[in-house]
């Protein structure tokens, strides 16, 4: 009986490690797509990508290769879709944001920038810096910003008390709250859209938007592939999506793809 | 009087009744009066010539009228047709208080032949009930031309297939005409639709009416001004002044017959008779408005003969000559060349593709920018384009750009052509890192490189492991922790600090108390050790005294003198001493009190008894009388006198 166990554990170790050595690394998966994608292989290529989404290696570079792959393809929809997670995983990346405005600009229609900041100037600016940077950097900028102007404030305190000079600390110590507080404007604003919107993509060529779940509603407008627009709601594999514009009706499930952030 | 006479005399009377007479009774041709509405119906002049317009008007007239009034449809005419129309104006008028408003339609009519000519009833709805005008009645005569309603009639209208100068003894002074310089143009071959005005007579202004559509052409104007285009035409005698009043190039690109439809203007002149009248050629004359139409133009358009087509064939119709010129000879590799394509000449170019640069292996190209350039001028179109090719050489040595044809059809001849460029050769040196060099580029260099790299930029490659994304650290615990420290930090220190204050103060005066019952109990215990010998009861039970009460008056910070039994018991309520302590100690108190007039010594059972009774009661206030009870601090000793 003993004998038997030990036998049996270790084959189990023999035989998970050598499971371990077959089975390809997400890396050598990865490499592996862009080869195909090289070799004009588009759909092989995104079929790799994909799988390594579904595994959870769903980090920028991936979504941004898989955007690519798709274009190639012929797919606009999935193509802006996948560089929109792209960009709202990794901001700063210029070749991300280049891809994506390429790709807007193939899509139909307009995107007029995102609903309900037309008219603030201010928070368009805000907008637009929160834009470049990833959240957490802007968290970063908040703690760091913070953390300086707090001990700014002490060594201002102490030398003012033992009757040294304290305007250097004290300026250093204005500038980092000025910093800290555009950082928490912008995370403020990212985490709002982050936690208050769910965000998606026109999948289609064409979709027709009809006035409710169901298609014996009459059509509202026409969208096409690449349109961002909001989900506002979903029944019965319908989803209610707002455009930029103000528009709102309803298209099936599988004609938008949502922009799935972690 | 004879009765010739009477007659001769009564006349004029009979002839002012007769005119009176007409002028009360007589209405319009024409009109109806209903429910407050007058609707008539009237035509500028019941006798015109064949080549007259003619206006009709129907006016509905009222105290008030609807807001909307629809524009009547004219019935089927007799020996008229519509020319153009229908023009709406309204008038109001308030006069006495009496308001009218009255709403004018009207079509200028043009007619068919000589002879008689009818206008049916016309019916016109107003506020929802429906009017009938009478029928109207007009006779076309060659004779009555120029004689109609006011000035006389100017000129007529061309006939379709007649010149001007057959006209001429008509009578017509203005005409209008539709010219195309090649009634049988090639598919793809621009040719030149005119129109033009020939006058005898003075014209003051000259006004599109109806312009045909002209489906199925490609149509650009080309911008004339009809007092630069005058010039002097006799035909058959007959001089006339030729104006150009439109001059439209047209391009048909499929085959067939088409017919380019009449043209219509509206002509202000100086009526004919005018001309000859020295006072009126001296103060302008009266001027009328005319309407002219053109006739119908046929063009056959000829398709492109299929023999004899270059593969090459770009879809050009014209005659072009060919440019291609590089903007260097010399380049490194990754260095952007311009290549500009430049086809020149007199034609179409719309639809032509670009000119093919050959295979090009050992160049990266991008799709050629077009620029394109037409003048219209004459009739004439010159058309100029040009692709600019950028070309990025891949491989240093001597690089050949093969040569550029460029196939055409010549309209003139009939026949395709075939022109060429030779080909261009480069020298392509190693480029660093395949920069272009600064300053090199003459009519396309980098710049453009740039505008047209409108691509997807490369993949990402896997240079570091793959990962998942993380939830944003603004959702971690840690964040908001981190967050707050700073915000808290001041607080906690200031509490900090406080606190810190508070219990060093409380820890000096437990420290002075043990340190003041530790002297009293040593002396005391000096006292005890030495056995009685020369040590008196009362300075042992002072001490014992004293070690409890110092101890007491260091812990609560007040004067020992000030200490009274009352005081010393509600002091130890206040400070939550335990009932048993506090009894213990008062009696202790009270012993020593009373042990210190024994006649014996300090040395026996009762001095150790007292010893350790005070030792323990020491350290019973140690662990007890800690913080005082809130509220309940006794007023100071000192204030309340000595104890008793």
């Amino acid at each position: 009986m003993r004998t038997a166990l030990v036998v049996l554990l270790v084959g189990g170790v023999i035989s998970s490690v050598a499971m371990a050595e077959t089975a390809p690394q997400p890396e050598e998966e990865f490499r592996r797509a862009v080869a195909a994608c090289d070799a004009g292989k588009y759909a092989e290529a995104g079929e790799g990508f994909r799988k390594l989404l579904a595994e959870g290696y769903d980090e920028a570079r991936v979504h941004y290769n898989l955007s690519c792959a798709l274009f190639r393809a012929g797919d606009l929809g999935g193509a802006i879709l996948h560089a929109e997670t792209a960009s709202s995983l990794d901001p700063g990346d210029l070749d991300t944001r280049a891809n994506l405005e390429f790709l807007r600009s193939r899509a139909v229609d307009r995107d007029s920038g995102p609903a309900g900041f037309s008219n603030e100037a201010v928070v368009r600016i805000v907008d637009r810096f929160a834009r470049l940077l990833p959240p957490n950097a802007l968290a970063a900028g908040v703690l760091g910003g913070e953390w300086i102007a707090a001990l700014c404030v002490f060594l201002a305190l102490r030398r003012s008390r033992r009757g040294q000079s304290a305007r250097p600390a004290w300026i250093t110590g204005a500038c980092a709250v000025l910093i800290a507080l555009v950082a928490a404007s912008g995370l403020g604003l990212v985490a709002w859209r982050r936690e208050s919107f769910q965000e998606a993509v026109v999948l289609p060529e064409k979709a027709d938007a009809l006035a409710g779940p169901g298609s014996g509603h009459p059509v509202l407008f026409s969208v096409h592939a690449g349109l961002k627009v909001r989900v506002e709601g979903v029944r019965e594999g319908w989803m209610q999506v707002r455009l930029p514009s103000g528009l709102s009706g309803w298209l099936q499930q599988d004609e938008v793809g949502k922009i799935v952030l972690p | 009087m004879s009765a010739s006479g009477r007659a001769m005399r009564i006349a004029p009377f009979l002839a002012v009744a007769a005119s009176a007479g007409a002028v009360l009774f007589a209405l319009p041709a024409g009109a109806v009066l209903a429910a407050g509405f007058e609707v008539t119906a009237s035509v500028s002049s019941n006798m015109i010539g064949p080549e007259d317009a003619v206006t009709l008007t129907v006016s509905v007239s009222g105290g008030s009228l609807p807001r909307q009034i629809a524009v009547p449809d004219l019935p089927a005419m007799i020996n008229l047709r519509q020319g153009s129309g229908a023009s709406t104006s309204s008038s109001f008028r308030w006069v006495n208080g009496e308001t009218s408003a009255t709403r004018l339609f009207s079509w200028a009519l043009l007619p068919l032949q000589e002879g008689r000519a009818e206008i049916p009833p016309i019916e016109v709805n107003v506020g929802g009930e429906s009017f009938r005008t009478e029928p109207i009645v007009l006779q076309v005569s060659a004779t009555a031309s120029g004689q109609s309603g006011g000035p006389p009639e100017p000129g007529r209208r061309s006939p379709p297939g007649s010149g001007p100068g057959q006209q001429a003894g008509r009578g017509a002074s203005v005409l209008v005409r539709a010219e195309v310089d090649n009634p049988h143009p090639w598919a793809g071959e621009p040719f030149v639709l005119t129109w033009k005005l020939l006058t005898r007579t003075s014209v003051a202004r000259v006004a599109p009416d109806r312009l045909p559509a002209m489906e199925g052409f490609l149509v650009e104007d080309e911008p004339v001004e009809p007092s630069e285009t005058r010039r002097r035409v006799v035909e058959n005698g007959v001089a006339w002044d030729e104006y150009v009043l439109g001059r439209k190039i047209l391009t048909a690109h499929q085959p067939g017959r088409r017919v380019i439809a009449p043209a219509a203007f509206r002509i202000t002149a100086r009526a004919e008779s005018d001309n000859w009248d020295p006072f009126n050629r001296l103060f302008g004359g009266s001027l009328r408005e005319i309407a002219r139409e053109t006739e119908a133009v046929a063009v056959d358009v000829r398709p492109l003969p299929a023999a004899g087509q270059p593969p090459e064939f770009s879809g050009a119709v014209g005659q072009f000559t060919l440019r291609v010129a590089a903007d260097r000879s010399e380049a490194a590799t990754g260095e952007a060349v311009g290549l500009r394509v430049t086809v020149e000449g007199e034609g179409d170019l719309r639809t032509a593709s670009a000119p093919a640069i050959g295979p090009l292996a050992d160049f990266r190209s991008w799709e050629p920018k077009l620029e394109e350039k037409t003048t219209l001028e004459g009739g004439k179109r010159r058309v100029r384009r040009i692709w600019s090719h950028v070309l990025v050489p891949l491989a240093p040595g001597r690089q050949e750009l093969p040569g550029v044809r460029f196939a055409y059809f010549d309209p003139k001849e009939g026949a395709y052509r075939v022109v060429s460029a030779q080909p261009i050769v480069l020298t392509v040196r190693r480029g660093e890192g395949g920069a272009a060099e600064p300053g090199g580029a003459v009519a396309v260099g980098q710049q453009e490189v740039r505008a047209m790299r409108q691509e997807l930029r490369a993949l990402k490659a896997a240079d570091t492991p793959l990962r998942s994304a993380s939830p944003p650290f603004y959702r971690s615990r840690w964040w908001w922790g981190l967050l707050a420290v700073p915000l808290l930090a001041p607080m906690a220190a200031f509490g900090w600090s406080a606190l810190r204050a508070g219990g060093a103060a409380e820890r000096n005066r437990r420290r002075r108390a043990r340190a003041a019952s530790g002297r009293r109990l040593k002396a005391a215990s000096l006292l005890l050790g030495s056995g009685g010998a020369g040590a008196s009861s009362d300075a042992f039970h002072d001490e014992l005294v004293g070690a409890i009460i110092e101890n007491l008056a260091e812990r609560w910070d007040v004067s020992p003198s000030g200490l009274s039994y009352e005081r010393l018991e509600e002091g130890l309520v206040a400070r939550g001493v335990a009932e048993p302590t506090r009894r213990r100690i008062l009696a202790a108190l009270e012993t020593f009190d009373g042990a210190r007039f024994a006649p014996a010594g300090p040395g026996g059972q009762d001095g150790q008894r007292h010893m350790a009774e005070a030792r323990s009661l020491v350290e019973a206030l140690d662990r007890e009388s800690g913080n005082p009870v809130a509220g309940k601090r006794p007023a100071s000793p000192r204030a309340a006198g000595g104890r008793g």
